[in-house]
């Protein structure tokens, strides 16, 4: 029965007359440190598993002795105090990592004092079956799984203060958040990861209501009141560069206010803002497409330097200027040389964003929603003791999400600002709800945390009671004013003469082929010719009657002819680009179409 | 007032010939001026359920199909591994199947309703069923070589030749229908052919044939069971069968030829007619969406499968039917194989006439429908009179 074959990383090495002792005793010499903590054994029926190779989740547990667990109390002393670190537990053969393989091995006790004779393992402490982000959630225990992936993806999007040296940083794109709090409940890990140091969010005062329709399938109404004193505030910076180049046969950029004569020169008004060297002055206001640097660079063909003046140079407008949604005031301007010697030139602009219709706020249970409306204070709906809520949530966003998380946050955030210290929630030792309940009825709230309120805009009772809280919440990189973007003319694809795509672009609304179906079928054809031609790609060519391919227009000899048959029964047909772009490319086939002229009526 | 009479023969004129006498059923024992008042808003409601003109009725069939047929895409998924002794493919699979006219769909099925005088006999109906199934020989009998004299040796398994009620003589018969020669000698246990082999390899040929020679049933029923309904008090047993042969079953005398159905619509194309396999398109399709809980107005289903029938011969749909079957070049073009369209189309020197919506759509024109349906022109005399 003890007799079998022993495995490495899958392979078969030989065999083995007592497996147990064979796993047991490398099992020891690991925890000796004589094999690497890596190695993981499993025996099993016959035979014996090692494994050795990469890619192995592993996990550390504490091991247990004789039902009593090897990490003692002076080891929890010296941890503390910092006399020993985590490595050196495993280096002593106190905590080791298992794989999946060898847990099947394992009976491992959820906590110290479930330990008996049995068990082989402790674990280190049962939130640790949560990853980086979901740890930080408080309460987590109390949502459903899905929810809590939301929440761990959102807080990645979180604005908060990315970097500690922010200030002498040039990015191209940067966000961060003014005024950031700590969260008032809390888990372990918040201080644990360094999110203390830099916080990405703000404890919101909330009541659990709805507010005239504006705050329907996850919208939320914010006080104009808290904003103005700073709520979700954030700053965007945005970085420009341009660089000196030069170019073969000595020429080279030039930072420079350019003269009327250069090519593509933006008119006065442009560059009102530079100084001499073409460079903006800090702290203007500017908007966007504003120069911001300004240079010229040499023509890009030779050829075009000489035909009959040889000695002016025809230079070209190459400046810098504010992007779309970028507006803002000049934070920072720098000038330094890049590696070839080139002077390089960086402005920084910054813009305050206060919280506006349509950015994305989210709570810490997945529970995301975009500004509805922003209402003054006065019409905020107040409680007895006068408190004016933050924002206000949809009840309709619970239920249906089951993220009871949310509620106990919000009920622990109202017991800590009372209490003064932080609450703590960390999954599967965090404050219990008979204990907020408790101390919420000694701060002379009712334990359920429901509150009576009273209509901002009426001054009348509201006739239920309005949970109210406190819940931390961050703001997300989806700004509106961001994503703003319209357009009526604008720029064309050059192929197809459709307007461009994107918003970067100035590109147009895409009507696709499901869009265009509807309109077929509630037989809108008139509405479906303007979308489709009028709006995109309408142009009118020229067809020869004869032979029906496209004709000439000569516009110095004013003359119209065909160039395949030399008629001159020309006449104007109205079609899209797109159709004229197909005959072009069919002609390159080999495949010619003739067009049939006729009569509209 | 006008009389009844005229009011019927009113209707007549606007509704067809079964809506009318469903409306005289229906008002059977009504006073006149109510039933005059019934027929009024019955007439209202019809007029109101008429397509109007211009209205793109193949677009809306599609969308109406094609929006619920989404759902039932995510659905079918996630009832992988089931497998009921007569399963049919349900869902997308067999709706794809229906639509692309399949030649061979997973699972084709007759139901058989036997004539009136002997649908509630159980046993006579078992028999009938028992009779349909395929046998080969093989079921029934050892089939071995005997290579030194080239002859093929059948030994009867008595046991199985009584259950299936078959004498050696009779499966002697069938097989020399199948090997086209007469046996050498037959017995109660053992037959013996010796076909035209030359060489051993012929021989096995010929052994493979005779294995999977039918000695009885309907070729193509590979099970035949018995379905119990209950009409009032009344058991009646019909047979649904794996596998059909439409034509064969008919001809048995058991059968109620009017009532038989076969969900193949190719076969039942070949046996009954374009008309029939039209009915049991449409049948099918609404059956298989029910089954999936989703209701799909039938006049959409029908104008599919009347898409699919009119040229008189099954027209999947799709790139092979009657989506490639336009008379636009460019419409054709449009959807799949373009490259083949269009040098297919200069070879022959095509003209595309612009009448369709896609090509219409391409060049840049209003399209042939809803408000784009009407046209102004001008009247000849008028035009004269200047």
């Amino acid at each position: 029965m003890n007799e079998g074959s022993v495995y490495l990383n899958g392979s078969l090495i030989g065999s083995h007359k007592n497996l147990d002792t064979l796993a047991k005793e490398i099992r020891e010499k690991r925890r000796r440190g004589e094999l690497p903590e890596t190695l993981t054994v499993r025996k099993k029926e016959d035979e014996v598993l090692v494994n050795t190779d990469t890619g192995r989740a592993l996990r550390p547990l504490i091991i247990i002795e004789k039902g009593k667990s090897k990490l003692t109390e002076e080891h929890k002393n010296k941890i503390e105090k910092e006399e020993i670190t985590f490595k050196d537990l495993i280096k002593d053969g106190i905590v080791e990592y298992l794989d999946a393989e060898e847990e099947e091995d394992a009976y491992i006790a959820m906590k110290e004092e479930e330990i008996t004779k049995e068990h082989t393992h402790l674990e280190i402490h049962p939130s640790l079956a949560f990853g980086t982000c979901s740890s930080v959630n408080p309460y987590p225990e109390y949502n459903m799984s899905q929810r809590l992936e939301m929440s761990d993806s959102m807080l990645k999007q979180a604005l908060g203060l990315y970097a500690t040296n922010y200030n002498v940083r040039m990015d191209t794109e940067s966000y961060l958040m003014q005024y950031p709090q700590k969260p008032l409940t809390r888990t372990k890990y918040n201080k644990i990861l360094g999110l203390d140091k830099k916080p990405a969010g703000q404890n919101f005062t909330i009541a659990v209501m709805s507010y005239i329709g504006y705050n329907i399938d996850d919208a939320i109404v914010l006080n104009k009141g808290s904003i103005q004193r700073a709520l979700g505030r954030s700053i965007y910076y945005r970085g420009y560069s341009s660089q000196e180049r030069r170019y073969p046969a000595g020429q080279k950029d030039r930072f420079e206010v350019p003269s009327e004569k250069i090519v593509g020169y933006r008119g006065e008004e442009a560059y009102k803002n530079l100084d001499e060297n073409g460079i903006i002055e800090p702290e203007t206001q500017v908007d966007s497409r504003d120069v911001l640097i300004s240079k010229t660079s040499p023509p890009r063909f030779l050829e075009e330097i000489s035909e009959l003046s040889a000695i002016e140079e025809k230079r070209k407008e190459n400046s810098t200027t504010v992007k779309a949604n970028c507006e803002g005031k000049v934070d920072w301007v720098l000038m330094t040389e890049g590696e070839d010697g080139n002077k390089i030139i960086k402005v920084r602009t910054r813009n305050t964003m206060e919280p506006i219709i349509g950015d994305k706020f989210s709570a810490r249970h997945g529970q995301k929603g975009i500004v509805g409306l922003i209402v003054e204070e006065e019409d905020m709906p107040w409680t007895e003791s006068g408190v004016v809520p933050d924002m206000i949530f949809n009840p309709h966003a619970v239920p249906s999400r089951m993220t009871a998380g949310f509620l106990l946050e919000a009920i622990a955030g109202k017991k800590t600002s009372f209490s003064g210290k932080k609450t703590n929630a960390t999954a599967f030792e965090g404050e219990d709800r008979e204990s907020l309940k408790k101390k919420l009825e000694e701060y002379g709230f009712k334990p359920n945390g429901k509150e009576v309120m009273y209509d901002g805009r009426t001054g009348r009772r509201i006739e239920a009671q309005i949970f109210t809280g406190i819940v931390y919440y961050q703001k997300l990189y989806h700004l509106a004013s961001q994503k703003l973007h319209a357009r009526a003319r604008g720029p064309l694809q050059i192929l197809t003469r459709q307007p461009t795509e994107g918003k970067s672009r100035g590109g147009g609304q895409k009507f696709g082929s499901m869009e265009r179906d509807c309109l077929i079928g509630h037989g809108a054809s008139m509405l479906l010719k303007e979308r489709l031609l009028k709006e995109s790609d309408e142009t009118i060519e020229l067809i020869c009657e004869e032979c029906g391919t496209i004709a000439v227009n000569n516009k110095i000899r004013g003359e119209m002819y065909c160039e395949a048959c030399g008629s001159k029964n020309i006449h104007p047909v109205k079609m899209s680009y797109g159709f004229k772009l197909l005959i072009n490319e069919l002609k390159a086939l080999g495949i010619q179409t003739e067009l049939k002229l006729e009569d509209k009526m | 007032m006008t009389s009844m009479k005229d009011t019927w023969k009113e209707l007549e004129k606007e509704l067809p010939q079964r809506k009318i006498q469903t409306l005289k059923e229906n008002t059977k024992g009504m006073k006149a001026a109510e039933k005059r008042k019934f027929l009024e808003e019955k007439l209202e409601e019809y007029r109101k359920s008429k397509v109007e003109p211009g209205e793109p009725v193949g677009l809306l069939a599609a969308q109406a199909v094609g929006e619920r047929a989404t759902q039932m895409v995510l659905r079918t998924f996630h009832i992988a591994g089931l497998t009921g002794e007569l399963s049919v493919p349900q869902g997308m699979p067999r709706l794809k199947e229906l639509l692309e006219v399949r030649h061979q769909p997973k699972m084709e099925t007759c139901k058989i309703q036997i004539k009136k005088e002997l649908n509630g006999n159980k046993e006579k109906v078992k028999e009938i069923a028992r009779d349909m199934e395929e046998v080969t020989l093989e079921e029934v009998a050892d089939v071995q070589e005997d290579f030194n004299e080239k002859r093929i040796i059948i030994n009867f398994n008595e046991k199985k030749m009584k259950k299936q009620n078959l004498k050696p003589e009779e499966v002697a018969a069938k097989i020399k229908d199948k090997l086209r020669k007469k046996p050498e000698k037959v017995e109660d246990d053992q037959a013996i052919f010796k076909p035209k082999a030359s060489t051993l390899k012929s021989l096995r040929r010929y052994t493979q044939k005779a294995k999977t020679a039918r000695v009885k049933g309907i070729k193509g029923i590979k099970r035949a069971t018995i379905v119990e309904r209950k009409q009032g008090n009344k058991k009646t047993y019909e047979i649904h069968t794996d596998g059909t042969n439409l034509r064969n079953i008919l001809k048995l005398p058991e059968v109620n030829s009017k009532e038989t159905y076969s969900n193949s619509i190719r076969e039942v194309q070949g046996v009954l007619g374009i008309e029939a396999a039209r009915k049991v398109l449409h049948l099918e399709i609404q059956e298989n969406l029910k089954a999936q809980n989703i209701t799909i107005n039938d006049r959409h289903i029908m104008l599919i499968s009347d898409a699919m029938t009119r040229k008189g011969e099954l027209n999947a749909i799709g790139r092979h039917g009657i989506s490639g079957e336009k008379e636009s070049v460019l419409a054709n073009a449009s959807f799949e194989t373009q490259m083949r369209h269009l040098l297919t189309a200069a070879q022959k020197g095509e003209t595309d006439p612009l009448k369709g919506v896609a090509e219409r759509m391409i060049v840049g024109e209003v399209i042939p429908v809803g408000t784009g349906s009407v046209e102004l022109r001008m009247s000849n005399q008028k035009q004269k009179k200047k």
